[in-house]
């Protein structure tokens, strides 16, 4: 039916117009996906409107002789010049990108940004999505203020470390809470997700943004949607790239032969005793370890995804695949996904269902530890004199053994793998009530199940075999398989009832009212052995001897129910508008965690925000600042993440003597455990100067976590494992965010934009449980009041007495100077968090080629390089050392850095701490887009090539691969983040790719 | 129709998110505990408290780790009968240069883990009473007996190490004797620091009740492999606890009472002591062995193929003109290869996986020997003599200061690697000066020489514990 009235306003057009004319037709698409534009004006340049497109976008006008360009206009669209063609054209209409009519997805509901009271980034997905990362939250680093990404790890699939707005817990988790469509996924699992399957990804700060997440949301919130289908002509697309990766340089300079023999004879004391003809011998062999255990290592990524539907009904699906070699020999990843996202909608009724899975196959190594079995240890300490791979073609064995293993036959012969399949989907179902106007009731259910096994398997044989023997597990002296396997499952159920209404003289009044319900429950079950006496050839359980008492071959075995929680959630919000210019927006929640004793079990907690559109008001007449919004919230959101499943009950935990099983107390019971609670006040003005050709936004914040979850120390005499669970002490967070967005050059063919972010974070310890103010934390850190959380805690060195070659400390006053080192003397130094943030981007386009470079920024924070003790060490000569080793001090008088080697080196100094600061050229990226012209020609909706390089450059001082050190770690839960070790490089990366729609 | 589906719909949402209330927040822990409820869960949770012994911070030492050992390894490593050697990745250095400080964490450790074994039995006796009574009686005296003696056993471990002077009725600072266990109040239990003299009186009360409740309850059962503590251990206990608090007439009792039961056998018997295949059913010199559980490496440190410490050269000259059953294989190995070509002796009394013996016979007969030689007993040499003769050393006949020399350098002998040296250094001279030192030595250890003036014969309490517990006194010096 509108059909026919659009044809017939067509027919009418054409007969009002002047007499010499030509038919132009053609189809208008919207840039971004191709999908058609219904209603789009077309007119003669300076001249009468012709006509409108139809349901597919098409058009077909008669325009006058002489006219040469036609323009198309559309609400929320550029307007677009275009010359005439003969023959069809297809028209790419690009969206306005004016922030007021972006949209913010908040995962329960969707808001104008110009009606958004909090605090919220949208990330241009677009932007990043060609990224080659396996996991997508490494992505996210410097695309927002307030969200602070570290991406050390170069390990493929291994998921980021993300904190939004600092630190604001202790023992709970810091992790922020990822949402997608509605159902929360794990960080972990970005590895067996396909992020081009993601249409938008928000990130919520404050607390009138996070509070309808509860006490899910206190560390921030990740919100995506992934791809809807649009209603139109099918369209299918195909995007795919290929690459290679190299090694960055590492700035821990280790010595070669020649020099480690120097040092090893002439300074060292020649501690292995080489006889001169030896020491002949061994300069011949040179051997750079990195060749062997590194590798230039390639990649590739294919997909191929549909869309389209009809006006009831859409679909989007996906199939894709990702292959990625790690830089580190044997290390790599392989995914594949599929997604299928459906909706249908028939009158009051909307339903939908979003499914996806994915199956990913990886290989990795140990990292972020100070381990002698971990391969990216043992690459730094191996000799350079001695080979790691011997003529025949074995590996070499060292003369360090079994202090030390050879990392290739580690890397290459005992590999640790797992497999993940994930599934995660939701469908939904949504109907507006038909006795009351504008009520629509909504449910959204959704499951996220994963399964990962891990196997890892040291052949017999080997040198790691052979350590574990030489080092007294003679059970272990014939290899070992592990295999573990581990399902979660997480179903969350979401119910709500939304009424919206406007009212008043002319509607000013608008209101919009919704309850929800919510229920999450988390469950999962775990399975690992580990079995000894490999001695079949086979590298699978087929291999093993059953054990006996004879040949100690007996296998332990875990496992258990790592979870089992639910949440329970009534919350409401309501959003009040006044003539579109002064907004209004309150949660209220209550929450019922099972991880708190049935007593202190509910927490209620809200938030209240406002925002105010000054330059829409009369009396606002600043010509150069065309939109000027302020914004105000405050609220609350309890936090029970990261305290495991039953930290309020005394538990007595397993254990064996003799053979027996035994019961102990692994953890002391706290009834009084109840929520942690951030509060956060947050104040803001989004600014946008010179028709929005600069968009400028700032924002302060200052939030405090009270009953902080803490694991207070509990005196030894008190026992109970000394695992307790408290809250006690509060944490201050404060900062400030602000973005900048500037169009430099704004013309029809050349572009040039520039966009920057910077975040500010100071973190600050209000207090400790029982009127403490200081502790012990981790490794060389400590917590003292009015200090920042993660602050070291070391001795400050004070370089070399050139007399004596002695290390040199200042004293807790920090004026004297000792040689002795002493406790007495530690003080608390700077964090390892940094405080600031930064990320710039800037593109330039012409006609169809663009290119953009993004670079991130951050300082402030310092690092314990561990990874350099371990080769300035005085008792490790005998291993890899450093460079600066030849330094040390020989000869008084000798002015040098490196104390002389006959002296303990102590750990617990500034010697070995170094600043974190870095500026990186994450990416930079070159594309060429065919000219709407060539595509229509050639049949087709849209292509696009690109080359882009990743990390090309790093400018940062810390000596080691990265500056960002990966928060990952293995084995010691006792180790720490800020310090260095078994780094995995971050790679430096190229890649070709083309996006193909047809 | 349709409509009908659609209210339905609605109708069972709303009442899903009704169902959901409290009932389905009520999760129940399935790998743990939340109370002892059947006299069986008291039996495991005696079993836990001597689990406590296992841990890395007790007997258990495995190789390069750095653990704190502080009653396998350390003491050996800390004494001068250990040489730091070059293959050492310097994870023990600060202790066995007596270097370390209140943050230290092997001191931490130290510290913490008799405490955590003795809340263990603490909770185990509060446990205990309803089950002393009827079937059970006997069973649950049995447990009570073990729980006592661990409690003592661990307080004087701790008294070893953070008491300053170890004489009987010393005012000196030691440790709080902690006798209960209030999982609900851990923080504001703020115990005070025992004199010597308290801790050996609560030590001392405890063993005797301990052998009471042995003689009610009798001794355990399937105690074949010695993981458990009968009176035989208890008599132990109070011999080595009478020789440090020179209680010289008392350790002579308490050795004989022991020796009486369990006796010195000969060569054979010694060497078995430390053999990986007798762990079931170990030579009747053992009185009390920490099981390996196929797990547990107690000398690695000190033992087995390439421990960080070597024996020092002077008693490896010793052990080898010695002979006997001291100089053979699964107890000691010479001339083995290492770094810089130098020739090193390993204590090779832990290969690897094995059990460790906390008590045995031939520390009792050392105990008595010493012990009547301080009253100037001339029959200590007879003990002493006895001892060789079942080691296969030969016999002599030194008198006064010379027998208690020929005493306390046998000890160091049968007693090498077994967790003794510093505690007897500690108790006698306070001097080490260790043979070897330096990269020309063959050590990676440049600080060998520390007097009887050292702060470091007392660990200081840990920072974390005085900070916390502010009734708590810190040792001299730190």
């Amino acid at each position: 039916m509108r059909k026919f009235i659009l044809y017939l306003t067509v027919l009418i057009t054409i007969s009002t117009s002047a007499a010499a004319q030509k038919a132009v037709s053609g189809k208008v698409v919207d840039e971004k996906d191709g999908s058609p534009i219904v209603g789009a004006t077309i007119r003669v340049k300076n001249g009468a409107i012709l006509g409108t497109t139809n349901e597919q976008g098409g058009f077909a006008v008669n325009a006058p002789a002489n006219a040469r360009t036609l323009v198309f206009t559309f609400v929320g669209y550029n307007e677009l010049d275009v010359a005439i063609i003969n023959g069809e054209m297809l028209v790419s209409m690009k969206q306005a990108s004016q922030s007021l009519n972006e949209v913010v997805v908040t995962g329960y509901q969707t808001r104008s940004r110009r009606a958004n009271t909090g605090s919220v980034s949208v990330v241009s997905i677009d932007d990043i999505r060609t990224q080659p990362n396996a996991s997508f939250d490494q992505m996210l680093q410097g695309q927002a203020p307030g969200i602070n990404v570290k991406t050390g790890s170069g390990q493929p699939g291994r998921n980021a470390d993300v904190i939004i707005r600092g630190k604001g817990s202790i023992n709970g988790s810091n992790a922020p809470l990822y949402i997608m469509d509605g159902v929360e996924i794990r960080a972990g699992d970005f590895s067996t997700l396909n992020q081009n399957d993601f249409e938008s990804v928000t990130i919520l700060k404050d607390a009138a943004s996070t509070a309808i997440y509860g006490s899910r949301g206190a560390n921030g919130v990740i919100v995506i949607t992934t791809k809807k289908g649009r209603s139109g002509k099918m369209r299918l697309s195909y995007d795919g790239q290929i690459g290679t990766a190299r090694l960055p340089e590492n700035q821990l300079k280790l010595m070669n032969t020649q020099e480690k023999l120097d040092f090893e004879m002439n300074i060292a004391g020649n501690p292995y005793g080489w006889s001169p003809a030896e020491v002949e011998e061994l300069r011949q062999i040179n051997v750079n370890w990195n060749d062997f255990v590194f590798r230039n290592a390639g990649m590739q990524s294919h997909q191929i995804s549909a869309s389209g539907g009809t006006d009831k009904t859409t679909f989007y699906t996906s199939i894709g695949m990702y292959d990625e070699e790690g830089i580190t020999v044997g290390t790599g990843i392989k995914k594949y996904n599929g997604r299928i996202n459906v909706s249908h909608t028939d009158n009051n009724l909307k339903i939908g269902a979003n499914l996806a899975g994915g199956w990913s196959n990886y290989t990795g190594t140990f990292e972020g530890d100070q381990s002698i079995g971990s391969a990216l240890n043992t690459v730094i300490w191996a000799l350079p004199y001695e080979r790691a791979i011997n003529e025949d073609g074995s590996y070499g064995e060292s003369i360090q053994f079994p202090f030390w293993i050879n990392p290739v036959e580690d890397l290459t012969e005992n590999p640790n793998r797992s497999w993940q399949l994930k599934g995660t989907g939701n469908i939904f179902l949504e109907y507006k009530l038909p006795w009351i106007k504008n009520l629509t009731y909504r449910i959204n259910a959704g499951g996220d199940y994963s399964q990962l096994e891990g196997f890892s398997i040291i052949k017999n044989g080997t040198q790691s075999a052979r350590q574990n023997e030489a080092f007294g597990q003679d059970f272990r002296r014939n290899g070992e398989i592990a295999r573990s396997l581990e399902r979660r499952f997480r179903y969350t159920v979401t119910n709500s009832l939304n009424y919206k209404t406007s009212f008043g003289a002319d509607e000013d009044h608008s209101l919009s009212a919704t309850l929800f319900t919510e229920f999450v429950k988390n469950t999962s079950r775990e399975f690992d052995y580990t079995a000894y006496g490999v001695l079949l050839p086979f590298d699978n359980e087929a291999g093993l001897v059953p054990g006996t008492a004879d040949n100690g071959f007996i296998p332990v075995v875990g496992g258990g129910f790592p979870e089992n929680n639910a949440l329970m959630s009534y919350f409401g919000q309501v959003d009040y508008a006044y003539k579109g210019r002064y907004y209004l927006s309150l949660t209220g929640r209550t929450d019922g965690s099972s991880k708190l004793s049935p007593e202190n079990r509910w927490t209620q907690y809200g938030s209240v925000g406002a925002s105010w559109i000054v330059s829409d008001e009369d009396f606002y007449h600043v010509n150069f600042m065309n939109f000027l919004k302020l914004k105000a919230s405050y609220g609350s959101v309890g936090n029970q993440n990261g305290i495991g499943d039953f930290p309020y009950l005394q538990q007595y935990g397993r254990g064996s003597y003799g053979g027996r099983g035994s019961l102990s107390v692994n953890r002391l019971g706290n009834n009084l455990l109840t929520w942690e609670i951030r509060s956060t006040l947050n104040v803001g003005a989004d600014m946008e100067f010179f028709q929005s050709r600069l968009r400028a936004s700032v924002e302060w914040y200052s939030s405090l976590t009270k009953g902080l979850y803490f694991s207070p120390f509990v005196p030894s005499t008190s026992g109970g494992n000394g695992a307790l669970l408290s809250n006690n002490g509060s944490m201050q967070n404060r900062g400030i965010e602000a973005s900048l967005g500037v169009k430099i050059i704004n013309t029809r063919d050349f572009k040039w934009s520039v966009d920057m972010n910077y975040a500010y974070n100071k973190n600050t310890i209000k207090s400790l449980p029982n009127g403490q103010d200081f502790q012990l934390y981790k490794s060389f850190q400590a917590l003292q009041v009015g200090k920042p959380f993660n602050s070291f805690y070391l001795v400050r060195y004070a370089g070399v007495n050139p007399d004596n070659g002695n290390s040199q400390y200042y004293k807790a006053d920090g004026k004297t100077i000792t040689e002795q080192y002493d406790a007495n003397d530690l003080v608390v130094l700077g964090t390892s968090d940094a405080p600031h943030n930064a990320g710039i981007t800037t593109a330039v386009s012409y006609k169809g080629i663009e290119l953009s470079a993004f670079g991130v920024y951050s300082a402030g924070n310092y690092i314990y390089n561990n990874a350099r003790f371990n080769v300035e060490y005085n008792g490790y000569t005998t291993s890899g050392f450093a460079k600066s080793g030849l330094t040390a001090w020989t000869t008084p008088g000798q002015v040098t850095n490196f104390p002389r080697l006959s002296e303990t080196t102590e750990g617990s100094t500034t010697r070995f701490l170094e600043k974190g600061d870095f500026f990186r050229l994450r990416n930079i990226q070159l594309a060429y887009t065919l000219p709407t012209e060539v595509v229509s020609r050639l049949k087709i909706q849209g292509f696009r090539i690109f080359v882009q390089g990743q990390n090309l450059y790093t400018s940062f001082k810390f000596q080691g691969w990265d500056p960002e050190v990966s928060t990952v770690n293995n084995f010691d839960v006792n180790s720490n983040a800020a310090v260095s070790g078994a780094q995995y490089p971050s790679l430096k990366r190229v890649t070709v790719g083309v996006n193909l729609t047809l | 129709m349709k409509r009908t589906l659609i209210y339905t719909a609605v109708l069972a949402g709303s009442l899903f998110a009704m169902a959901s209330c409290n009932k389905q927040l009520e999760t129940t822990p399935q790998t743990e505990l939340t109370e002892l409820k059947t006299f069986e869960d008291v039996q495991s949770a005696l079993l836990g408290s001597y689990e406590g012994f296992k841990s890395t911070r007790y007997y258990n030492n495995p190789a390069a780790s750095g653990s704190a050992s502080a009653w396998s390894a350390l003491p050996d490593l800390m004494g001068d009968d250990m040489i730091e050697a070059l293959e050492s990745l310097g994870n023990w250095r600060v202790m066995s240069e007596m270097a370390f400080n209140a943050d230290n964490i092997a001191v931490q450790l130290a510290f913490s883990q008799p405490y955590e074994i003795i809340s263990r039995v603490n909770n185990v006796l509060q446990a205990l009473p309803e089950y002393e009574t009827g079937d059970t009686e006997a069973e649950a005296k049995t447990i009570r007996a073990q729980a006592l003696a661990i409690r003592a056993h661990a307080h004087f471990d701790l008294l070893r190490y953070f008491a300053t002077e170890y004489d009987r009725n010393s005012t000196a600072l030691a440790v709080p004797y902690v006798t209960s266990f209030d999982p609900l109040n851990p923080l504001t239990i703020l115990p005070s620091r025992n004199t010597v003299k308290e801790v050996y009186d609560r030590v001392f009360e405890d063993l005797a009740d301990a052998l009471v409740a042995f003689d009610e309850g009798g001794d355990p059962a399937n105690n074949t492999a010695r993981y458990y503590i009968d009176k035989t251990v208890v008599y132990a206990m109070r011999a080595r606890i009478n020789l440090y608090a020179k209680n010289w007439q008392a350790a002579i009792d308490d050795a004989t009472l022991a020796l009486n039961d369990r006796g010195l056998t000969n060569e054979e018997g010694y060497v078995a002591v430390f053999s990986t295949d007798t762990e079931a059913a170990p030579s009747s010199e053992v009185y009390w062995a920490i099981p390996s559980d196929n797990a547990i490496t107690p000398g690695g440190a000190i033992s087995g193929g390439n421990p960080s410490y070597r024996v020092a050269t002077p008693l490896s000259d010793l052990i080898e003109d010695l002979g006997g059953a001291y100089d053979e294989p699964g107890v000691i190995l010479f001339n083995q290869d290492g770094i810089g070509g130098f020739q090193r002796t390993i204590v090779d009394k832990y290969p690897g996986v094995n059990s460790f013996k906390v008590f045995r016979a031939g520390e009792m007969m050392l105990i008595r020997a010493e012990a009547k030689q301080r009253l100037d007993d001339a029959t200590a040499l007879n003990d002493l003599n006895e001892l060789r003769a079942a080691r296969g050393v030969d016999e002599g006949t030194e008198t006064g200061d010379d027998l208690l020399d020929a005493i306390l350098l046998l000890r160091r002998v049968e007693l090498l690697g077994e967790g003794h040296r510093w505690f007897d250094l500690k108790r006698t001279t306070r001097i080490i000066n260790r043979s070897e030192c330096g990269v020309a030595d063959g050590s990676s250890s440049n600080n060998c020489s520390f007097g009887a003036d050292s702060r470091s014969w007392a660990f200081p309490i840990p920072f974390n514990d005085i900070r916390v517990n502010t009734n708590l006194v810190q040792n001299p010096g730190y």
